[in-house]
């Protein structure tokens, strides 16, 4: 980890998203490093998922700049983006309902497959061979999340516990090096956020991830992120470990401050 | 008994064809939220293709099968191909412009297409040549003819190779994602634009057969008989619930029901267009999304 710590994964330069006069994302900067998990805060309507939107190029920024591995990315097309290695969920789950559980995932590995359209209508043997490797590997991560018996059914049908699951397979199915995690343990109870501490700090060390995770569940934030962004009508607030955000004033007064009595 | 029999051949011989031609113009709304109305002149200049590759083939062979086999598949490619060109030139500018500014397009593109066949090949009708051989089957008192069961085999093998590709492929599950949620699809690294033009070749390709298999029914064409075609596709795609392409079969063989029972019960066979086009008002009275298609509210 150490060698790789010397450059940032991810850097956003001066980032600013406005729609008309609002200012969504608003000069913002951020260095993310190699298999850091950085937590992004802030009241509604703070521009968290802004960042994520125009991180994963559904929007293209009014301005500055986003680097991936040195590489500018403010342009590229969102499938794109995704097949580079920055791949996402959602804060309101958009499975593809009708699809079935293991179709949701089979789905996501399209942006790397190697055969070509001839190979499709032959059905030749590099085809099947790499349609069945698809297959167990997208089973192996059903397997992981506890999913693998469901593989069969209707995404619609699974519980909420295991759509929000099966949202984080299939955005790992895209083979990502940096995983943009929206919300991930709205509507869970303490016990599960646990749960999912737990699962989130596995997938990092298992599929050697850097992570950003939007989140309002101070438990999961300050539980497993090395650092914390706070976010303000669009603006960077605050930066810091859990601590130093827990004691920053200003933070205590824009965000926390709100919820004392 | 035995005109009932007949009319349940008939019945599932224009069901096919209006099947066939719907589910081109479901399949483009399911993906790119277009009605396209320039789908009926694409099936129009298939036609013209058809007949020129037909007449073209027939002084190389004899073979009227080898030649309806070939000139559809020659034509199927092409007209895809055209269909492509045509998304890229003149719909893909538009992506994220209002649904309106896409629909007035293609009611363009539909027209430029009509006037240029009238230009350069004339308003006259034509005919196409005949393909299969003409025999002619009687089971009890009824009686059919060797295309009609082609026609209904055919487009049953397109039908069901359609949904192969759909089911299994990992192109087709693409599609079906891109359908449910188009978003998030290209979030998981799915290219729209490769689907959308997957979408639009498909669909001309299948509408491509479907005018080789009209040709053997109704073999008198000219520029304008897009026009009809659009609506007949129009309407089963919408009566089934566009986007869905089961939706579009069922629409297909429902508008073919109309077709044939209405003339049967109504004293001027010429009624039927007016019921065809009530019962499509009807059901979108009562259930506006079609038969089978769903209301998807979305939060971005």
């Amino acid at each position: 980890m150490a060698e790789s710590n010397a450059a940032p994964i991810l850097t956003l330069q001066n980032v600013c998203m406005y729609f008309g006069g609002v200012r969504a994302v608003d000069d913002l900067s951020l260095e993310v490093y190699h298999n850091e998990i950085v937590g992004i805060i802030g009241p509604n309507g703070a521009g968290k998922t802004t960042v994520f939107n125009v991180l994963s190029g559904v929007y293209i920024p009014t301005s500055g700049d986003i680097f991936f591995r040195g590489e500018r990315l403010n342009e590229l097309p969102p499938h794109t983006i995704i097949s580079n290695g920055i791949a996402r969920t959602f804060q309101n789950i958009r499975l593809f309902a009708k699809l079935s559980v293991l179709d949701n995932v089979r789905v996501a590995f399209f942006g790397h497959i190697r055969y070509s359209l001839v190979d499709t209508f032959l059905n030749t043997r590099a085809k099947r061979d790499e349609e069945a490797a698809i297959r167990e590997e997208a089973l192996r991560l059903l397997e992981v999340f506890g999913l693998a018996d469901k593989a069969a059914l209707p995404a619609a049908n699974l519980p909420y516990g295991d759509q929000r699951r099966l949202e984080i397979a299939r955005a790992l199915a895209c083979k990502p090096q940096v995983l943009l995690l929206d919300e991930p343990a709205a509507g869970m109870n303490p016990n599960e956020i646990d749960e999912l501490n737990r699962t989130i700090v596995r997938l990092r060390e298992r599929f050697d991830l850097t992570i950003l995770l939007v989140e309002h569940q101070m438990r999961l934030v300050m539980g497993i992120c090395e650092r914390v962004l706070v976010m303000n009508f669009g603006r960077k607030l605050a930066l810091g470990t859990p601590v130093e955000i827990r004691n920053n004033p200003e933070v205590l007064e824009a965000y926390l401050g709100k919820v004392r009595r | 008994m035995g005109v009932l029999l007949q009319q349940a051949v008939n019945l599932l011989q224009l069901g096919s064809i209006y099947a066939l031609l719907a589910i081109g113009f479901s399949m483009v709304y399911g993906i790119v939220g277009l009605v396209n109305f320039a789908h009926g002149d694409i099936f129009m200049v298939a036609t013209y293709l058809l007949f020129f590759l037909a007449t073209w083939l027939f002084s190389m062979t004899s073979s009227s099968f080898a030649v309806l086999l070939a000139s559809t598949a020659l034509a199927a490619a092409a007209i895809g191909l055209l269909a492509m060109i045509i998304e890229r030139v003149a719909y893909k500018p538009l992506r994220g412009a209002p649904k309106v500014s896409l629909v007035v397009t293609s009611l363009a593109v539909g027209l430029l297409l009509q006037h240029l066949v009238l230009e350069f090949l004339g308003p006259n009708s034509q005919r196409v040549p005949r393909m299969v051989p003409d025999i002619k089957f009687t089971v009890g008192t009824v009686n059919f003819e060797f295309y009609q069961i082609l026609i209904i085999l055919f487009a049953l093998f397109i039908m069901l190779l359609l949904n192969q590709f759909i089911r299994r492929t990992r192109t087709g599950v693409a599609m079906r994602a891109v359908s449910q949620d188009a978003t998030a699809a290209s979030l998981m690294g799915i290219s729209k634009d490769f689907i959308i033009s997957v979408a639009f070749v498909i669909g001309a390709a299948i509408a491509t057969v479907g005018a080789s298999l009209y040709g053997m029914a109704y073999p008198i064409f000219d520029p304008y008989i897009g026009q009809m075609i659009n609506w007949w596709s129009f309407t089963a795609a919408v009566l089934g619930g566009i986007g869905n392409i089961r939706g579009a079969v069922l629409g297909g063989f429902l508008l073919a029901a109309v077709m044939v029972i209405s003339p049967m019960v109504l004293p001027v066979s010429s009624y039927r267009d007016i019921v065809a086009f009530s019962v499509l008002i009807l059901v979108l009275l009562v259930k506006p999304s079609g038969l089978l298609g769903k209301r998807s509210i979305q939060k971005v």
